[in-house]
């Protein structure tokens, strides 16, 4: 099983340039063959996986890679039921992804680069979920970074998927080397990598507290960037320039999932290591900023990736609180219907060629099973029982109120409400009313497209009734707590949220713009849209602080100190030899004198230096 | 079978001098038999001590002896020597005036072998100063436009670092009368007298490497040699600084070493960060790789600091890493200086990938590596040799992930102006500028090998592990 386990991500990673090679070579679509062949051999193992740990197994195998020194760098694999749930759930989504990718893809000029970069990325996530150790995920983690990148950028030659890829190379990258700094941190206090040795050195407190600390602290840091946390969020909000499919991948299945996942791994240690707190607060602000935008923002792709971050935020949260189910479930739940969602959205985005939800009117008439989706993936992310959402959403708002931080539970709790504002007033937006122009040119998804977003609504579905087996493979003995009084008030809140985002945007009986006329409300608007300007400052500091002062500075010492010196020498010997010429008479016993004196003087070092 | 691999290249110039044509067929023929001189050597190196030795005496009374003889360190820096060899004939393949041309980069060849060859100090640092001679000749006739200054600042700043390396020969041949390795090493010298002999050499030293503050010939020499020699320049001759570092101070006077090792330290920190934001303001495509290299040097020197097994085996991971990745940056730059007509990214302005995949993609290659990406041999010198300065140094070496950070910025910064983004005026305008296959070889070579040594690096650890061991216990101890 565990040589099965290697071939689900070594597959689909080294075999990605492969497949690019083959359609280039013969027709470009046969990489959508290849790559739906290769996905889903990695869907069926993990599934199979997942099934072996369900029923008690739990897989492991470990090997040296390579020693310097003295000291052995571990590759292996680690599948217990933590792992194996995550595993699955990204080997699934992946395989329905790349499926779907077809139908958005037809009118793409080279596939092949399309499907070799996706396929790369799922393997990438399967070998982060299933490494046994730090040094493992780190590479993973980067490859994954690695294809963000060439996927977001995916359209390289319009600037603006240029510039987002940057941002968000750059970003996860800077995160990166606090991630790096912990595990070499770690590595050297533990004498290991391996996260279950880590775990256990933990448990019985063989780490200084404080060197935990600062290592769960850094690679926290690795987890902000690519689960785009407070301050280093903006780049999943301009990840919007890739194709839908992989925003589709980018939220649901992969990228900002590592950073949760990290945390859930090393939780016991995280738990030892007295962060937790921090994790929590950054997670509340971030779940808050994120739902605050998504509330004002009008194009489609852009509310839901502000949705993904306050989704993250609250897995954090979940985290931050002390349980490491909640958290964990939540993304298990969250991918589900996130990936739904987007992928209903980029039905929406295809067939309309309209990116700004407040441009397109009426589309259920028009695109009806998309709708339904759309509305059930909506609903599952508002948080409406059986699906997924309502489980692991209530599951976190009692988790941070449990973790008793009156300000940190006022944030979850705002997001967790107006979650449903956002999530109607899109829907009412895109589906209901009479069909615009817009909405007119429209027509239904192929089957291609439909066929997953179907498994997708099964699976919110499932997810959201067997809830308790999956808590329970991630983390025996946990379960959700049932706390009626917050449900209860939860409910009242959202169903306040949810006629107002019905009088608006379904009975039109509000306008909005009203507002706007006032001063203080355009400005708030203005700051949740962009997102409480982190991104503007972001840019001015790295802008102004690091090119324009510090590598500037380099530059001058370069200039006017290092080459300084040189050229100083230059000219002392210029000097020199100005000053000596007059000594050059062409008389011999000038030179005689000078050559004695000369030979005398070092003599005269020799003995004293030997 | 050493002496060979000296000769056969010193042997095969002149006739390449005078047959201008078959010229590269020479050069081609000497890597080849460089290259398998080392691998035959890899294979039946017994795994420890100096092997494959020959002693021919010439002077024996002045101890100036032709002794060769290798350990792991130089076996893998001769192989590297004969791999880069043939890399760059074949990128030269097409060079005007091939005779001249070729016939320089056989003596180098030859030279180079020797340096790593030589256990006489005497012949080694007349090794050492042959190698200037066709680097100097190399940049002054096929450089850039400003070539003859570029060529004379080189030779004359590691010409003059050279006099320190000379001078601490000499100190050491006053005081015990040899320039033989093995004759000095057992010889006694007062720990006073080797620090100073040891400062004398390491300056000579770290100017080839080169580090702050003697970084500053690099980038001219780069930007005004061709290609090839930008290769050579990066690939091998800055190996020789790092590799008489390891060998002729600290495996010599191990107790002396022990007290530089800060000043070590501090100038690989101040080199690596300095030179990855002086590349972070470049707008030079050429000069950007420079620093790059200077940043990669910097990081060597920090795990040479380190004085341990763990850090001396990052320290060669990560010299025939940086060999690899910044030869292949080396030649992309070139190609798009030639494609373009122009050295400056802000000038190109975008859109370079979509007009020249080819080249683009290998430059995106290039840059992962460069900025330590797992899966390419960077990572692993990069990481290895964080963990070994964090073990000796403690939190400090908790600052050099950063250093990948920063060149992950101007690297993937400068993808987004010149490669990414809508076709510029200037691009649009281009030419095609089909590679021949010959040409396409060796670049293709270069990601094949580093991404090779990224994914299964015990083919060079296990190698140099023995040798890494034996000099950790000695410092150690």
């Amino acid at each position: 099983m565990e040589w099965l386990i290697y071939l689900s991500v070594f597959l689909p990673v080294f075999g990605a340039p492969l497949i690019w090679l083959v359609s280039h070579y013969t027709d470009r679509w046969i990489s959508w063959y290849l790559s739906l062949a290769v996905t889903g051999l990695s869907a069926v193992i993990a599934l199979t996986t997942l099934a072996g740990v369900a029923t008690g197994h739990h897989y492991e195998h470990s090997f040296v890679w390579f020693q310097f020194g003295d000291i052995k760098v571990p590759f292996g694999i680690y599948v217990d039921g933590l792992s194996a749930v995550v595993y699955a759930m990204a080997a699934l989504l992946g395989f329905l992804i790349v499926m779907y990718s077809r139908g958005y893809m037809e009118h793409d000029e080279s596939p092949h680069r399309f499907f070799m970069k996706v396929t790369f990325f799922i393997g990438s996530m399967l070998g982060l979920t299933v490494s046994d150790n730090l040094l493992a995920m780190f590479i993973f983690w980067e490859f994954m970074g690695l294809a963000s990148y060439l996927l977001i950028a995916y359209w390289y030659y319009k600037n603006s998927a240029a510039d987002a890829g940057l941002k968000a190379f750059l970003m996860t990258k800077f995160a990166d080397g606090f991630f790096l700094a912990g595990i070499v941190l770690l590595w050297w206090y533990a004498g290991t990598l391996n996260v279950n040795e880590i775990n256990h050195l933990a448990e019985i407190h063989a780490i200084p507290v404080l060197v935990a600390a600062a290592a769960a602290l850094l690679m926290f840091g690795g987890a902000v960037g690519k689960s785009a946390q407070f301050p280093l969020f903006p780049w999943l909000l301009d990840a919007m320039e890739g194709p839908t499919p992989v925003s589709a991948l980018i939220h649901a299945a992969t990228m900002v999932n590592a950073g949760v996942f990290l945390v859930g791994r090393l939780f016991d240690f995280y738990l030892y290591s007295k962060v937790l707190y921090v994790i929590l607060a950054i997670g509340a602000v971030t779940a808050l900023i994120a739902v605050l935008g998504a509330m004002v923002h009008r194009e489609i792709k852009k509310i839901i990736a502000f949705s993904t971050m306050e989704n993250l935020g609250l897995m954090f949260v979940g985290l931050g609180a002390g349980s490491l189910a909640a958290g964990i479930f939540h993304l298990v739940s969250h991918a589900t219907f996130k990936a739904l969602m987007f992928l209903s959205a980029g039905n929406v985005i295809h067939f309309t060629h309209e990116k700004d939800a407040f441009k397109i009117r009426g589309l259920m008439k028009v695109m009806p099973y998309t709708a339904i989706l759309f509305l059930i993936a909506v609903l599952s992310l508002a948080g409406i029982p059986p699906l997924s959402g309502f489980f692991s959403k209530e599951w976190i708002v009692h988790e941070a109120k449990e973790a008793g931080d009156p300000i940190a539970f006022a944030f979850v709790l705002t997001a967790a409400v107006l979650t449903i504002y956002y999530g109607f007033r899109l829907w009412f937006q895109l589906f209901t009313g009479e069909p615009n122009e817009v909405a007119k040119k429209a027509r239904e998804a192929y089957p291609v497209m439909l066929i997953p977003l179907f498994v997708l609504a099964a699976l919110t579905f499932l997810v959201g009734i067997f809830h308790q087996p999956i808590i329970h493979l991630i983390e025996e003995h946990a379960h959700i707590p049932h706390d009626w009084a917050l449900t209860v008030l939860v409910f009242s809140l959202m169903a306040v949220a949810f006629i107002l985002s019905w009088l608006i945007y379904y009975k039109r009986a509000i306008d909005t713009t009203v507002f706007l006329k006032d001063p203080i409300m355009a400005m708030l608007n203005k700051t949740f849209y962009n997102a409480f300007f982190i991104d503007h400052l972001i840019r001015w500091l790295s802008k102004n602080f690091i090119v324009e002062f510090l590598a500037w500075l380099a530059h001058w010492i370069d200039r006017n100190v290092y080459d300084y010196i040189v050229n100083g020498v230059a000219r002392t010997a210029l000097w020199t030899w100005e000053k000596v010429r007059v000594i050059q008479t062409g008389n011999l016993i000038h030179y005689l004198t000078i050559f004695v004196s000369g030979a005398l003087i070092l003599y005269y070092l020799y003995l004293v230096i030997l | 079978m050493l002496l060979s691999a000296i000769l056969l290249p010193v042997i095969l110039a002149p006739f390449a001098y005078f047959f201008d044509r078959q010229a590269k067929y020479f050069s081609l023929a000497a890597g080849i038999f460089v290259t398998l001189i080392g691998a035959v050597m890899w294979l039946n190196y017994p795994g420890h001590g100096f092997a494959f030795e020959q002693n021919i005496p010439i002077l024996p009374q002045w101890d100036f002896n032709l002794h060769l003889g290798v350990d792991a360190l130089a076996i893998a820096l001769i192989t590297l020597t004969g791999i880069i060899a043939i890399l760059v004939t074949l990128s030269s393949w097409n060079v005007e005036r091939p005779g001249a041309y070729f016939f320089l980069i056989l003596v180098f060849l030859g030279a180079m072998v020797g340096v790593f060859a030589s256990l006489n100090y005497l012949w080694f640092f007349i090794f050492w100063e042959f190698t200037l001679v066709p680097m100097f000749f190399h940049i002054g006739i096929w450089g850039a436009e400003n070539r003859i200054y570029a060529a004379v600042k080189f030779f004359l700043y590691t010409h003059l670092a050279s006099i320190f390396i000379f001078l601490a020969m000499l100190i050491i041949y006053i005081k015990t009368g040899h320039f033989d390795f093995v004759a000095i090493k057992q010889a006694n010298i007062p720990i006073d007298l080797q620090k100073v002999i040891w400062a004398l050499a390491f300056i000579g030293f770290i100017v080839k490497m080169p580090v702050v503050p003697f970084h500053t010939w690099l980038p001219d020499a780069h930007v005004q040699a061709p290609s090839p020699i930008s290769v050579i320049l990066a690939g091998l001759l800055l190996k020789m600084g790092a590799y008489g570092l390891l060998r002729w101070n600290i495996e010599l006077f191990p107790q002396a070493s022990k007290h530089f090792i800060y000043l070590m330290l501090g100038i690989g920190l101040l080199t690596v960060f300095h030179a990855a934001f002086k590349a972070l303001y470049e707008d030079h495509v050429k000069r950007m790789v420079a620093y790059s290299s200077i940043n990669h040097m910097g990081l060597v020197l920090v795990a040479i600091a380190t004085l341990t097994a763990a850090g001396i085996s990052a320290a060669i991971y990560e010299m025939v890493a940086h060999a690899l990745i910044i030869s292949l940056m080396f030649m992309i730059a070139g190609y798009i200086h030639h494609i373009t007509g122009t050295w400056y990214i802000s000038e190109i302005g975008g859109g370079f990938l979509r007009r020249f995949p080819f080249i683009g993609v290998l430059y995106m290659l290039g840059a992962l590596g460069a900025l330590g990406f797992p899966g390419t041999a960077g990572f692993i010198g990069e990481v290895t040799a964080i963990y070994a300065a964090f073990d000796k140094f403690g939190w400090i070496a908790l600052a050099l992930p950063f250093s990948a950070v920063l060149t992950a910025g101007f690297f993937f910064w400068a993808i987004r102006r010149m490669l990414h983004g809508e076709i510029s005026g200037l691009v649009a305008k281009l030419h095609p500028h089909p590679l021949p296959l010959v040409e396409r070889i060796p670049l293709m070579a270069y990601v094949a090998l580093f991404v090779l040594l990224g994914i299964v690096p015990s083919i060079l650890f296990s190698f140099v592990n023995g040798y890494a061991q034996t000099l950790g216990k000695i410092l150690g101890g």
